[in-house]
C-alpha cells in the first residue's frame, strides 16, 4: 500500500504515552473521583449561578438594549421597535447631537449631548418633578421626561422634536 | 498478539475470581495502552483520564463474563473503544489543552525554543486528529498508536476491513491537507 509522507510522523506523534500514577487510585477509588467530581459540579454550579445573576441584574438594572446612533431616523424606528413609542425627533435638531437610545424596565431613554454635556429624554419612566433642568409632560398616554445638565440646555433640548 | 498466554489466563481467571491483586497486575499490563488511546483520541489529559478510569471499572464489572475463547485484549479494546465513543457521545470535553506549552516552557533539558516547536508540532498533530469524525479517529488512534492491522481494527469496531481501510483513506485526505503546513517542522523539530 502506498505510504504518505506523513505516516511515520503520526506513528511518531501519537506513540503510546505512560498512564499517570494516579490512574490506579482512581480506578482503586472511584467514589473518591466522583465526590471530588460532585464538588467540583457544585462548585461550577454555583459559578454559573453567579454569573447568571450578575447577567440578570445588568440585563434588568442596566437596560437590555441600546442603539449607539446618531441618526434620528434609526433611533425613531428603534425606540417604535423597542417600546412602541413614535418619539418624533427632527431630522436636524438644532444644537443638540443625538447619542443613542436605551430600552429597560419598560423605559425608552434617548440619550443626546447639548455643548458637550449629557442629556437624556425618557418615554414612561417614572413621573419626575418638574425643575430648572428637568421638564415632564403627558402626552398621548405616555410619560416624557427631558432632563439637561442646565437650564440653558434644557430649552435648546426642545428642539429634538420642535422647531426652535 | 491479541492472544493470551498461560500467565495472563491464570491472571485473568484470579480476576475472576474476585483477586484483587490480581487486578492490579491486569492493570499493570495494560494501563498504557488504555490511557493511550483514550488520550490520543480525546486530545485531552483529563478526558482520558475519566476515559481510562470508566474502562477499568467496566472491566472489573463485567470480566465474570469474559470467556476466555475471546481474545483479551479484544475484548479490552472494544470497552476502550465504546468508552470513547460514549464519553464523546455525553459531550464532555475534548479539547487539547496548555498542560503541553506549560511543560515545554519548565524544560530543562533543552533549549526551550526547540521544546516549544516540537509541542507546537505535537499539539497542532493531536488537535488536527482530534478534529477528525469519531469513526475516523479511531481507526487513526487504533492504527497509529497501537499499530494494530485492519483485520484486527475491524474486529475492534465490529466493521469489515474495507470499511476500515477506506475510514482510514478519508482520514488520510484530511490529515494530509492539514498537516502539509506542518512538513517543514516535522522535520526541524
Amino acid at each position: 500500500m502506498h505510504r504518505e509522507w506523513f505516516e511515520p510522523v503520526l506513528a511518531h506523534q501519537l506513540d503510546r504515552v505512560a498512564a499517570p500514577e494516579e490512574l490506579w487510585e482512581r480506578v482503586r477509588n472511584p467514589g473518591l473521583r466522583r465526590k471530588k467530581e460532585r464538588v467540583h459540579r457544585i462548585v461550577n454550579a454555583a459559578r454559573v449561578g453567579a454569573c447568571a445573576t450578575i447577567l440578570l441584574f445588568v440585563w434588568i438594572y442596566m437596560g437590555h438594549g441600546g442603539l449607539r446612533s446618531g441618526d434620528p431616523g434609526e433611533i425613531r424606528a428603534w425606540v417604535k421597535a423597542q417600546a412602541g413609542v413614535d418619539v418624533p425627533l427632527r431630522a436636524r435638531p438644532a444644537g443638540v447631537q443625538l447619542v443613542g437610545a436605551n430600552f429597560a424596565k419598560g423605559s425608552v431613554e434617548i440619550v443626546y449631548r447639548v455643548g458637550g454635556r449629557d442629556g437624556r429624554l425618557k418615554v414612561d419612566g417614572r413621573h419626575a418633578v418638574s425643575s430648572v433642568r428637568v421638564f415632564t409632560w403627558s402626552m398621548d398616554g405616555h410619560i416624557y421626561t427631558l432632563e439637561c445638565a442646565t437650564p440653558e440646555d434644557l430649552k435648546v433640548a426642545c428642539n429634538l422634536c420642535h422647531i426652535g | 498478539m491479541l492472544v493470551l498466554d498461560a500467565n495472563d489466563r491464570e491472571v485473568i481467571e484470579a480476576c475472576q475470581r474476585g483477586d484483587s491483586d490480581a487486578f492490579r497486575v491486569l492493570f499493570e499490563a495494560h494501563k498504557d495502552r488504555v490511557y493511550s488511546i483514550a488520550l490520543r483520541y480525546s486530545g485531552d489529559p483529563a478526558a482520558a483520564m475519566d476515559i481510562a478510569q470508566e474502562s477499568f471499572l467496566k472491566v472489573l464489572g463485567a470480566i465474570r463474563d469474559f470467556r476466555a475463547e475471546a481474545g483479551f485484549e479484544s475484548w479490552l479494546y472494544r470497552i476502550v473503544v465504546n468508552t470513547c465513543l460514549d464519553y464523546q457521545r455525553r459531550g464532555r470535553r475534548m479539547m487539547p489543552c496548555l498542560g503541553g506549552l506549560i511543560e515545554a516552557v519548565s524544560a530543562h533539558s533543552e533549549t526551550v525554543l526547540h521544546r516549544l516547536m516540537r509541542t507546537e508540532v505535537e499539539d497542532n498533530i493531536q488537535r488536527i486528529v482530534a478534529r477528525l469524525p469519531p469513526e475516523q479517529r479511531m481507526v487513526v488512534v487504533l492504527r497509529y498508536t497501537e499499530g494494530l492491522s485492519y483485520e484486527e481494527i475491524a474486529r475492534m469496531l465490529g466493521c469489515s476491513a474495507g470499511t476500515v481501510a477506506s475510514r482510514l483513506n478519508r482520514a488520510h485526505k484530511i490529515l494530509e491537507r492539514r498537516l502539509t503546513h506542518l512538513r517543514g517542522a516535522v522535520g526541524n523539530a
